[in-house]
């Protein structure tokens, strides 16, 4: 009973924030927005946590990794390419581009381990790099792949591939070694170098399994469009916030929730947001002007949790008082 | 305090020899050259991109335009904001070309890229792009060094698109374009929006994308959310056609549960993949094709170049596009545009200049302007 | 058997001996090397094209903008935070600037400024009030800037007002650097603003202890980067002639201008507002001479990458025992 009330509790806790913006855009626009877009809303946020999971170790860590969609673009061009040209299929395909994805994050950790220099600038300059190599390899023209990929983008195949990164992601965080430093190393370095962790290794290991997630993501979103396009001026950058989003929206709710399955809602709540924003007929371009301020908003009530648990207080004691007032 | 002085001392000897020493290096360069005969043509092609499948074919057809013509192309790409754009006009002009050909970011910089060729006397020429406002148009064309643009019929497309989803029956569109800041964006919201209404069919939502993410993934969550939000649409409006664009619309439209409901119709895709999006019966008219632009702006250029100009005002050329309605033009389509196949070849290119064929006018580049089309191609390749 | 410090030196060679007395000078001269290096080297591979008068010209008019924007970005560097949302307020500012001239030109200038300063009060309130990294901050108001830029630029034709056209001129570009980068030294060197800013960078702790009101004189240094971001989308406006897409990665090349001019990305008293000029005459000198040698526009950006890291690498003052991220 009481396991029951809290998983009740906590997912309870992990909804309040989908379900707040779905309720509102359903006021907004009532004749498109109902119930039954909540199975494709759920279904379309697997993809994008695919790159937040990956990333979230990153973030977690204290640091920064802006190359993550350049990731994305390389390792799904190389990957695609080289996979029609050595007749992979489907499962050869999100191999190959993983394992780049993993090769070109543990290249970005070697970097940023061995020159001691911050993440930002290793990143920035890795993304400046990988992005010029989209548009070399293979002549600039990208990957394109042949319908029987097509498949992976397709339900129950995106489902399952989703459900297998988070399984993946949940136990690498939660059940791992790896993840608990991870935690301890962004909570406190200093005490966790003293405690005997190798912060380099861990560190490094962390841009490793972002590039690995990256991978896994390119190849879903090469099976889905057929296409990835070569990429230049910093475009990738779209990609590394809106993973960015999902993990802090899963930061700001994992006092009650596990950060992994945070970042599943985030994603949901980013997919929420686009879909309103569509039927709310609001250009795409505004699409990062509301995501943006939205973030700012929970970045806020995060760091000043409280101040608004002071506030919350308040009101309580202000309605107990006037309450207390109407009885007698 | 010593070693400050005298590192001070020498970094400024160091830099007046460098100085005078490239300051001779240009002086004897520039002698030599006056020596030799005229040198090869060189003309900065400043254009969004030469990777994807449409511009790999542009620069196909330039690259073999040049070496036909003995002109050297300077490709200068990746510039998509106004000031990048100035930028890159005033390095190419730096560089010591002879001529530019540029795809202009809007209307608004015109101004000064027109001034700046007209200071430094350096002819250039628009390319996919008219200008849209009469005043930059008016001020432009007053400048002896602009020699002119070629564009597409934006507007005669957009109709004939917009008649084929009324032709086919079809009601309720949903709309998917980039924010449209220059002319021919503009001029194909408007038209398409204007006839639309004409032909009675509603409009149920649009999908602006955004540059700063990957369109391909931005189009096919649109075409997901459609779908959901908008059960009565029955046909997509593609505006523009980058690669990966329409294959991630094509992806959800041809998908088990949603084949035979949605329709679609795009502007600019290229020839991989078109057969089999027309076989399915999802796609059902198609605008394209207008990858050959360019060639004609850098006629344009090349016979100005050559002392040879074929006309003494800025010249506008209107081509049409390729419109492909069928499984059967389809398959023409795939067969001559490809990036393995140019419409041009390098002879027909010689014979559109002066140097090469001193009766070309601009009438004959005109007719062969209005001439273009798939059945065209056909006609000279078959 | 342990050498002394004396027998340590008696072993040292002429040679090692006077690298290691001067390695900080040495250090400090690495930047003006670079430059000597990349005029030298552009000089020579485009056959004296780079070092003609016009194209001299040409390369400190295309560097004065991102020169703008890097002194803002010197005082917020100098006590360790970082602003990512300069791209995004050039575009904000720009915009505003341009539709406040629609109905008076005289509004132009002010509006743009009071953009830059709104939304580096914006970032430095939250950064100093709610305690959340600047970084995030401004990475996160990029976006919001790029976006609503973006936005407003689909729906309507931005502008410049038809009486600034005038001052499209090098002569005024040059002119207004040299008075803000004066005026900035001059705060920078010898004011507490410019001061206390290092001081902090030093070291947060021991600026506390001193009694400097640290968030006060952060917001200072944002407010004098969002002031002069201002100032840069009037002269973006003025330069393109109005406004066709929102500006993106222009935060990236004014930091990586810094850190070639030998910037310190950890703030404190090395930062020089000499960095600013060196990294600005570096970055335009490569822009312009890379495309004079013909580079493809694909291997400009990995070149650009790979200076940039290989700069900081060389540059960056890394403390013993410090765990960088």
């Amino acid at each position: 009973m009481r396991i029951t009330k809290v998983i009740l509790k906590k997912t309870a806790m992990a909804a309040v924030i989908p379900t707040g913006l779905f309720i509102l855009f359903m006021f907004l626009a009532p004749a498109r927005i109902n119930l039954s877009v909540v199975t494709l809303l759920l279904q379309q946020a697997i993809v994008p946590a695919i790159i937040a999971w990956g990333l979230c170790f990153v973030l977690q860590c204290g640091l920064w990794d802006f190359s993550v969609g350049a990731v994305v673009v390389l390792s799904g061009i190389i990957g695609g390419n080289l996979a029609m040209m050595w007749g992979l299929g489907i499962v050869g395909i999100i191999a190959l581009c993983a394992l780049l994805g993993l090769i070109l994050g543990t290249i970005t950790g070697t970097i940023f381990v061995l020159l001691r220099i911050p993440s930002m600038v290793v990143t920035v300059g890795m993304l400046l790099i990988m992005e010029s190599l989209s548009t070399v390899v293979f002549q600039g023209r990208g990957a394109v792949v042949p319908d029987e990929y097509l498949v992976l983008g397709d339900f129950p195949v995106n489902v399952i591939i989703g459900a297998c990164v988070f399984a993946f992601a949940y136990y690498l965080y939660n059940f791992r070694k790896f993840g608990y430093h991870v935690r301890a190393i962004g909570n406190k370095p200093q005490v966790a170098k003293s405690s005997g962790i190798n912060i380099n290794h861990v560190r490094l290991l962390c841009f490793s399994t972002a590039g690995l997630f990256a991978g896994i993501y390119a190849s879903v979103t090469l099976g889905i469009s057929g296409v990835s396009n070569s990429i230049s001026n910093m475009a990738s950058m779209g990609v590394m916030f809106c993973a960015m989003i999902c993990v802090l929206i899963g930061r700001t709710i994992d006092g009650s929730v596990n950060l992994i399955v945070g970042v599943y809602v985030g994603s949901v709540t980013l997919q929420i947001l686009k879909l309103g924003i569509l039927t709310t007929g609001l250009p795409g371009t505004f699409e990062y002007v509301i995501i943006s301020f939205l973030l700012l908003l929970f970045l806020a009530c995060k760091t000043r949790q409280d101040f608004i648990r002071k506030v919350f207080s308040m009101l309580k004691a202000v309605f107990a008082r006037k309450a207390g007032e109407q009885g007698r | 305090m010593t070693l400050k002085k005298t590192t001070t001392r020498l970094l400024a000897a160091l830099m007046t020899v460098i100085v005078l020493l490239s300051g001779g290096i240009m002086q004897v360069m520039a002698e030599d050259n006056a020596a030799e005969f005229p040198p090869k043509k060189t003309i900065a092609v400043i254009i969004q991109n030469t990777d994807d499948a449409v511009m790999s074919m542009v620069k196909k057809l330039l690259d073999s335009a040049a070496e036909a013509l003995n002109v050297e192309l300077l490709y200068k790409t990746g510039d998509l904001d106004g000031g990048a754009q100035i930028q890159a006009v005033e390095n190419v002009i730096a560089a010591g070309v002879d001529g530019i050909m540029i795809w202009p970011l809007a209307d608004t910089i015109v101004p000064k890229i027109q001034q700046m060729c007209g200071d430094a006397k350096i002819p250039f020429v628009h390319m996919f792009r008219g200008i849209l406002d009469e005043d930059i148009a008016a001020l432009t064309k007053q400048n002896p060094y602009f020699l002119g643009y070629t564009t597409e019929n934006e507007a005669d497309a957009s109709v004939k698109l917009t008649e084929i989803l009324a032709a086919n029956g079809n009601q309720n569109v949903c709309l998917v374009y980039f924010p449209p800041g220059d002319s021919t964006g503009v001029i194909r919201y408007n038209t398409i929006t204007e006839t639309l209404a004409k032909e009675g069919i509603n409009v149920l939502s649009e999908c602006v994308l955004s540059y700063t993410s990957r369109p391909q993934t931005q189009v096919i969550d649109a075409t997901n959310n459609f779908l959901a939000t908008y059960p009565e649409m029955d046909s997509i409006f593609l505006l523009v056609g980058i690669t990966g664009l329409l294959d991630g619309v094509r992806s959800v439209v041809e998908s088990e549960d949603v084949l035979g409901k949605v329709n679609v119709v795009s502007f600019d895709h290229p020839a991989t993949g078109i057969e089999e999006m027309f076989a399915s019966g999802a796609f059902i008219g198609m605008a394209s094709g207008g990858y050959v632009d360019p060639l004609f702006s850098f006629i344009i250029l090349y016979n100005y170049l050559q002392g040879t100009p074929l006309s003494d005002e800025p010249i506008e050329l209107f081509m049409d596009y390729v419109i492909v309605t069928s499984y059967d033009e389809a398959v023409s389509f795939a067969k001559y545009y490809n990036s393995d196949f140019l419409v041009y070849t390098q002879e027909e290119i010689k014979m559109m200049t002066k140097y090469y064929n001193p009766d070309f006018t601009l009438e004959d580049l005109q007719q062969i302007v209005l001439d273009y089309s798939i059945q065209d191609v056909i006609s000279r390749f078959e | 058997m342990k050498q002394t410090q004396h027998e340590g030196v008696a072993n040292q060679t002429p040679v090692s001996g006077f690298f290691r007395k001067n390695s900080r000078y040495l250090a400090k001269l690495i930047p003006f090397l670079g430059l000597i290096a990349v005029f030298t080297f552009f000089a020579l591979a485009t056959g004296g094209r780079s070092v003609s008068m016009y194209n001299l010209r040409l390369v400190l008019l295309q560097a004065v903008i991102i020169m703008t924007g890097g002194i803002g970005l010197t005082f917020v560097i100098s006590h360790g935070s970082m602003d990512l949302s300069l791209g995004g307020v050039l575009s904000l500012s720009a915009v505003f600037g341009a539709l406040a001239g629609e109905y008076s030109p005289a509004l132009t200038i002010p509006v743009c400024i009071l953009t830059g300063v709104v939304f580096g009060f914006l970032t430095a309130g939250m950064h100093v009030l709610l305690r959340i990294p600047a970084i995030l901050i401004s990475f996160t108001v990029m976006f919001f800037g790029r976006g609503l830029a973006g936005t407003i630029v689909a729906k309507k034709s931005i502008r410049l007002p038809f009486v600034f056209y005038s001052l499209d001129t090098p002569l005024f570009y040059f002119a207004v650097f040299a008075v803000l980068f004066i005026l900035a030294y001059i705060v920078f060197e010898y004011t507490k603003i410019g001061k206390y800013n290092r001081a902090i960078g030093s070291n947060i702790t021991a600026a506390v202890m001193s009694g400097i009101k640290v968030g006060r004189y952060k917001i200072f240094a944002f407010l004098i980067s969002g002031t002069l971001i201002g100032i840069c989308g009037f002269l973006s406006l003025l330069r393109t002639g109005g406004v066709t897409s929102a500006a993106s990665g222009f935060e990236f090349d004014v930091m990586i201008s810094l850190v070639l001019g030998g910037i310190s990305l950890t703030g404190g008293t090395s930062v020089k507002l000499r960095s600013v000029i060196i990294g600005g005459l570096i970055l335009s000198m490569m822009g312009n001479g890379l495309v004079l040698l013909s580079v493809e526009s694909a291997y400009v950006q990995a070149i650009k990458g790979l200076i940039f890291l290989a700069t900081v690498a060389i540059s960056y003052q890394r403390k013993r025992g410090e765990i960088i991220s």
